[in-house]
């Protein structure tokens, strides 16, 4: 088998360089014809799983502020970070600004970007302490910079809130899919959303500017704003305007911005300010004065007044004119001021103060050891009282300080002056033993590098930096490692070896590629041979991808004469061995390569590694067709424990063992494993897998011989192989799809569509895509009696699977040649092939093949001889297998129906369902208000309805409070129960610009939409005098009329649209009536007029049509008693008699 | 073979029959034999070859302990043992096969080495390390080197000369009797020296060793043939089956009853997987014979009307 090119392409992979499988090798899209075989019948693609980070096992720390239950494994988290400050002491509630960031909740986001000491923290803060709503505050700062670890976060916070949350966003992270694509961890992030948050949720994403502009964070707030639920608001708080794609939101109206000016004190805030908070009353003039001198600035207001004070009671009259000062920048007015502050502290405070602000996070615990002359606990919180540009972040079970940003610079120099910069390292030093006690590896390092002490940091690196990794954070190491001077990072390869590892995960093979080979060099001159196998093992693995496989098994042999024989480098070397030769085609030395590696993994016991290698392990057996064998080694991949937490890989292991449980005819096992798969592939946002199990579906379906459903899932497939990119030669969708227009008997379509992925593969020089085509298409070809043509190219293919050891499809073709030559009266010939089929059914297991092809091909096995090489079993089958193929497939066309994802029908009782096979859950519709807000969408214009509008007419009662507590979880049940008891998750309804609409995503049939359609559509044929046409039209749309509009729902809302309906029914109805009655045709016209009766039973018109049809058939009896029945009950209901032109009607059909 | 050998070896089988058929009871002993005892010596450092690379499990017999074993079964392969070079049990998958060389190899008079091939043993000198490997556990002496050397090499005639070679040392290094179980040997029925090896090596075998083979599908033609010439027994796919004794001893260890089995072997045609299957999948036994009481006339209802489907076993 050629095709076994391997583009480069990274994986985010493990913390030591392993990768262990090859993503590239399934992402078709990045050029790589998968590892395939196909078949005429049914395809083999086994999509190699995708690697898997390494366990995560740096130890969580044991500080209070650290490690939660439920946190990704391994992850250094600070609990503190997710703390909201808490309220200064002196502070004016700005209602203004406040009611800005309350009309600003529907939409998606609000960015607060004003620079340093505005008052943007304080008061979102105090915003959201006035909501009742629940909130996360994510307090950002730059060791956040990795999207893993602001993912992890966000994903910890919204658990704090929604304590369902959180189970695939952990796993995904774990999994570390992301560096490639963290929009792809967006999306798993925002499907978890839509799935268990109910109630309207804030997120505040705090110092914002942190991150820095290089960050992969913002691709993913990005993709977050972007496709933000509506139960949730993002606020943004940055000192500059985030370099995030925000001029779409603007146009979008769905971002709101509150700036500088917004936040500066108006001159009636400042008076109150003062008035309410500080006890002054000021004069006009004053007010005046502050205005001009401080431009409303919140910070320089405040100083002034600390300042002013502390002068009034300390009678320091020495001090300069503070309100000249405001004349200066505001940062030398806010030092100005500092200063001020500071003095007014005693020593002991004062210096503890130019400590702390060396740390970047303030807690007690660190605090407490490092300052140990000072009462901590007590200091902190005095501070914060007094207002000493200190803030609290605090709840039950611990607390964070966080100094302002101005002061913290200003203490930092004045630290810097005082003891110089030696006694600044010295502090830098101790901070640093710190954090290396805590396990802090990169808050350690960043002290370390402030401190100069440059060799200590690469220790550091080199001997936590597997951890490190781990830990997601590969932002701060690539930057800390960078940091150091060239000679020590040298003199320390194992830390080079780990800043390489980062480039590699991030995809910068060149440059990982270089350091790894000055780190094995350095690492050789050391002795240190367990940190060079590691090495020369990442090395193997980029010359992989770069398919440079001489130079991968060269790094690889180095490797292994390395390392002890349980050395954990051997088990990854074999693994990457073994991928060297797969991506080479030979399968066979793959499997030698996995077998040993599994063999060193379990020796190890290795769980990680022993399912991601029995994965690989199936994969040259399904090559092979020895199915068998590969489901053996493809189940003991997936998870034993269903109280683990689901991975993405499992996606791969589900879709493979569907694929064999196919093959071996097990259609119910195949099917539980494909809606695993696509669970999985859903949960994890596996786009490029999603076409595959679509198509896997559909050849299950083809196999049940549901030819409607299995040309459903096929143009599913097609979708998504489109959405995602996937160039369509590159998968068998073609080939399948002709093998179904041939069991429906189309042969002409499955010749089009089996050519045309011949002359596409061929264009691409793929020979063995090409030859398994071929293949397939001789099925075409024989029932197209080309038996001569089909023969020649039969035995070239036949040659070609022998060469390759592919078993499944050297007995198709020799089954394909045998009923050739019986064609062509070969008979040695075709006993020959039907002898080799027969022989590999046997060693492989072909049994459910060989049925078929016995059913199918009953000719070939009508000869004595032929039934003398079936076993006993088969040959007393024969006859019922014979009648089985006589069977007709259930549906038998293959027009192209639309898909249709959702239907609603609404005219008579409420019908909905998206697969009519598997309706939901039972309780689905157990809120009714959900399934009539359903409705009320879908039959508004454009099937979009304002979120106003739903709350008036659903909760018109009800007060704010009952709205917002039950809107957002009726909107959520709405989506739950659209995806009840269905494979296939998707969200029907989002929301836009305020308005609830139906996904324009997905296609619908909505029977409200279809009935007016056929009006339209008749009227047109009316207009231009196509009567029969009409007629026509009209009896579809009266078909559709089930009953009336929204059948046992008594909502106003129901009322116009109900009588609209009806008037368009009853309308339809009358012309029918009237052309049957011109027609004579009388049975009809009295059910049609029974009908319009049953809607209005007061219409003497269709009386008198009854009347007039009964009379045409003879029966004045009936006439009689249509008249009489129409009397008595004009005159009990209305106490009148029948029209005089009714009664006239009655007498001359009685003849009187 | 001298004839008179055979002959003896024939006179014995009554008595060899009965003991066979003691020590199958001790299971314990037989299997720490079986497993712990050789692969402790493949661990060791007298293998030539770098134990990593060789995959241990391929060459320990199978664990796994059947519900029942089938005496009749057992007889044939012990009879076939006593009277030829080797024994092939040919079977389509799920057939008992490999159950029944191992229960065979656990319960056998003689030390087993068992050799489970995979596709890439196609590769002859693959093949080869594997069973030396197997071999040496009861006879260390063997010159794994040399006979790998001859894989090595290019001529057209190699298979047979390391067949010979084989034969050589066997009957020169090795003092007591040995079984070989070759498990699989239709997975590199393509490969082209499969043929010649066997068809040197097996005449030649010395009358103390005994090679077992399971395959799917029979071994290609000229291997074929000397099942005519008496060195070679076949057990064959409608042998393999289970008959309703078998089926009904398997079916009590399970507390199903004999209406179960009766149902059982006529639905799977004696199958081996498909018969546990059925016994082991819990209420289908039960479906299955009320089934059948839907399908049987009245009549015959009535004929075994006492029995109760058992729905839940």
């Amino acid at each position: 088998m050629p095709a076994a090119n391997i583009t480069p392409a990274s994986d985010r992979v493990v913390t030591n360089g392993e990768p262990v499988v090859d993503r590239s090798l399934h992402n078709r899209s990045r050029g790589f014809g998968c590892v395939t075989l196909r078949s005429s019948s049914r395809k083999i693609s086994p999509q190699i799983v995708m690697a898997k980070g390494e366990r995560k096992n740096a130890k969580a720390v044991t500080s209070s502020t650290a490690a939660p239950v439920g946190a990704m494994p391994g992850t250094f988290f600070l609990r503190t970070k997710l703390l909201a400050p808490r309220p200064a002491p002196e502070l004016l509630f700005r209602e203004r600004l406040v009611e800005r960031l309350r009309a600003n909740l529907s939409l998606p986001m609000t960015l607060v970007a004003a620079n340093a000491g505005s008052g943007k923290t304080t008061l979102v803060a105090e915003f959201l302490r006035q909501q009742d709503g629940p909130y996360v505050w994510y307090q950002l700062d730059r060791t956040d910079s990795d999207a893993a670890v602001f993912l992890g976060y966000l994903a910890q916070g919204i658990k704090q809130r929604v304590p369902d949350f959180g189970e695939t966003i952990f796993a995904y992270l774990q999994a570390n899919e992301l560096a490639q694509q963290p929009e792809r961890a967006a999306d798993v992030l925002l499907n978890e959303i839509l799935e268990h948050v109910e109630q309207q949720l804030i997120v505040v994403l705090d110092d914002y500017h942190h991150l820095g502009a290089d960050s992969s964070v913002h691709a993913v707030v990005d993709r977050l704003i972007a496709y933000l639920p509506d139960v949730m608001h993002v606020i943004i708080i940055s000192r500059d305007v985030p370099p995030l794609t925000l001029a779409r939101l603007r146009s979008q109206d769905s971002l709101a911005v509150i700036e500088r000016n917004d936040l500066l004190f108006t001159a009636e805030e400042t008076q109150q300010l003062f008035r309410k908070v500080f006890g002054l009353e000021l004069t006009a003039s004053q007010l005046q004065e502050y205005g001009e001198r401080t431009h409303g600035w919140i910070t320089a207001l405040q100083l002034v007044r600390q300042v002013a004070q502390r002068q009034a009671t300390g009678g320091d009259g020495g001090a300069a004119d503070p309100l000249g000062v405001l004349h200066q920048s505001e940062r030398d007015i806010f030092e100005y001021f500092a200063e001020e502050v500071l003095s007014a502290e005693s020593i002991e405070v004062q210096k503890y103060l130019m400590r702390i602000a060396l740390l970047d996070r303030i807690d007690i615990e660190t605090c407490s050891r490092l300052y140990p002359e000072l009462i901590s606990s007590a200091i902190l919180p005095q501070l914060v009282r007094r207002n000493v540009f200190l803030t609290v972040a605090s709840d039950a079970r611990g607390e964070e300080y966080r100094l302002h940003p101005l002061f913290q610079s200003f203490l930092r120099r004045r630290l810097r002056t005082e003891i110089g910069l030696a006694g600044v390292s010295t502090e830098h030093v101790g901070c640093a033993d710190h954090f290396l006690q805590r396990g802090d590896w990169d808050g350690a390092v960043r002290h370390l590098l402030e401190a100069e002490d440059f060799e200590r940091a690469a220790v550091v690196i080199s001997e936590h930096g597997r951890e490190w990794i781990a830990s997601g954070k590969l932002a701060s190491l690539s930057s800390l490692a960078e940091a150091l001077p060239h000679s020590v990072l040298e003199a320390h390869p194992r830390a080079m070896a780990h800043r390489a590892e980062v480039a590699r995960l991030r995809g910068e093979f060149e440059t990982a590629q270089s350091l790894f080979r000055r780190a094995a060099a350095a690492l050789r001159a050391k002795g240190d041979d367990e940190a060079e196998a590691e090495a020369l093992h990442s090395l193997a693995t980029i010359a992989r991808r770069q398919g440079d496989f001489e130079s991968a098994f060269k790094y690889l042999d180095r490797a292994v004469e390395l390392t002890q024989p349980d050395s954990p480098v051997r088990t990854k070397c074999g693994n990457t061995r073994g991928l060297c030769f797969a991506s080479q085609g030979e399968w066979t030395a793959a499997e030698g390569e996995f077998r040993v590696a599994l063999q060193s993994a379990e020796e190890r016991n290795d769980e990680h590694h022993i399912r991601l290698i029995t994965h690989n392990l199936g994969l040259p057996a399904m090559m092979r067709g020895d199915f068998g064998e590969a489901l053996h080694w493809l189940r003991r991949m997936l998870r034993t424990d269903d109280r683990e937490a689901p991975i993405p890989q499992e996606a791969w292991g589900h879709l493979n063992i569907a694929r064999c449980h196919l093959y071996r005819g097990e259609l119910q096992e195949s099917e539980r494993h494909l809606d695993l798969a696509l669970e999985r592939c859903q949960l994890f946002n596996l786009v490029t897998q999603l076409g595959e199990a679509f198509e896997a579906y559909g050849n299950l379906w083809r196999e049940r011989n549901d030819i409607a459903r299995a040309a459903e899932f096929y143009e599913r497939a097609a979708r998504s192989y489109e959405q995602a990119g996937i160039d369509i030669s590159r998968v068998e969708l073609l080939e399948e799809q002709a093998m179904l227009s041939l069991k429906a008997g189309d042969v002409a379509r499955a010749r089009n569509q089996i050519d045309r992925l011949i002359d596409l593969r061929n264009a691409r020089n793929d020979q063995s895509g090409v030859i398994t085509a071929i293949l397939a298409r001789s099925r075409v070809r024989i029932a197209q009696g080309q038996f001569e043509e089909t023969r020649t190219e039969l035995l070239a293919a036949l040659d070609y699977f022998r060469s390759r050891g592919q078993y499944y499809y050297q007995a198709q073709a020799c089954i394909a040649l045998a009923a050739c030559e019986l064609e062509l009266g070969n008979e040695p010939q075709m006993f020959e092939q039907l002898r080799r089929a027969l022989d590999l059914a046997a060693r492989y297991d072909y049994d459910y093949w060989l049925h078929q092809e016995i059913a199918q091909r009953p000719a070939l096995f009508a000869s004595d001889v032929a039934q003398e090489m079936l076993p006993a079993d088969l040959r007393a089958q024969l006859p019922s297998l014979r009648v089985a193929a006589v069977e007709p497939v259930k549906t038998a066309t293959l027009s192209p129906v639309p898909l249709v994802d959702l239907t609603v029908n609404m005219l008579g009782p409420v019908e909905i369902f998206r697969d009519p096979a598997r309706s939901f859950a039972a309780d689905a519709w157990t809120t009714r208000r959900a399934r009539d807000i359903l409705c009320f969408i879908v039959s508004r214009r454009h099937h979009r309805a304002p979120k106003d509008t739903i709350i008036e007419t659903f909760w018109a009662e009800d007060n704010l409070a009952t709205i917002e507590k039950n809107f957002h979880p009726t909107i959520s049940h709405i989506r739950k129960a659209l995806n009840s008891n269905q494979t296939l998750k998707q969200n029907f309804i989002i929301y836009r610009d305020g308005d609830y609409q139906l996904n324009p995503e997905f296609s619908y049939r909505l029977d409200t939409e279809n009935f007016e359609r056929l009006i339209s559509d008749a009227e047109t044929a009316r207009r231009e005098r196509d009567y029969a046409r009409c007629i026509e039209l009209y009896e579809q749309a009266v078909a559709l009329y089930r009953g009336e509009f929204m059948q046992g729902s008594y909502e106003s809302w129901v009322d116009e649209q109900r009588s609209y309906y009806r008037e368009q029914y009853l309308r339809m109805l009358e012309s029918l009536a009237g052309v049957a009655e011109k027609k004579q045709e009388w049975p009809r016209t009295m059910e049609l007029a029974q009908r319009i009766l049953r809607e209005d039973q007061f219409r003497e018109d269709i009386h008198c049509m009854l009347m007039r049809a009964h009379a045409a058939l003879g029966n004045r009896v009936a006439v009689k008693e249509q008249y009489e029945a129409l009397h008595g009950l004009l005159q009990e209901e209305l106490g009148v008699e029948p029209a005089p032109q009714t009664q006239q009607t009655f007498r001359e059909l009685m003849g009187r | 073979m001298p004839l008179l050998q055979k002959n003896r070896v024939y006179s014995l089988l009554a008595i060899k029959t009965q003991e066979f058929l003691k020590s199958g009871q001790d299971n314990g002993n037989t299997l720490k034999y079986a497993g712990s005892g050789r692969k402790e010596s493949h661990g060791g450092e007298e293998l030539a070859m770098n134990k990593d690379e060789l995959i241990h499990d391929k060459i320990s017999v199978p664990d796994d302990v059947p519900r029942t074993s089938r005496p009749r079964l057992l007889n044939l392969v012990l009879a076939s043992m006593m009277a030829h070079n080797s024994t092939v049990i040919h079977g389509r998958a799920g057939t008992g096969k490999t159950t029944l060389a191992a229960d065979f190899a656990r319960r056998a008079p003689r030390p087993t080495c068992w050799f489970k091939i995979h596709a890439a043993d196609a590769d002859l000198e693959v093949f080869c390390r594997y069973l030396t490997a197997t071999l040496r556990s009861q006879c260390p002496s063997l010159d794994d080197r040399h006979l790998l050397q001859i894989t090595e090499s290019s001529a057209p005639e190699r298979a047979e000369l390391l067949a010979e070679a084989l034969v050589f040392q066997l009957t020169d290094l090795r003092t007591n009797p040995v079984l070989l179980v070759i498990e699989d040997l239709h997975l590199v029925y393509d490969a082209e020296w499969v043929v010649p090896f066997f068809q040197r090596w097996l005449p030649l075998l010395p009358s103390d060793v005994h090679v077992i083979i399971t395959c799917r599908s029979l071994p290609p033609t000229p291997l074929w043939r000397m099942r005519s010439k008496q060195m070679l027994r076949v057990i064959e796919e409608s042998e393999l089956a289970f008959n309703f004794e078998e089926t009904l001893q398997l079916f009590k260890t399970y507390g199903l009853s004999e209406e179960h089995a009766r149902v059982a072997v006529r639905e799977t045609n004696g199958r081996a997987a498909a018969i546990s299957n059925f016994a082991a999948t819990p209420g289908r036994a039960g479906r299955a014979v009320a089934d059948n009481f839907l399908s049987i006339e009245p009549r015959h209802v009535r004929g075994f009307g006492h029995v109760t489907p058992d729905f839940q076993t």
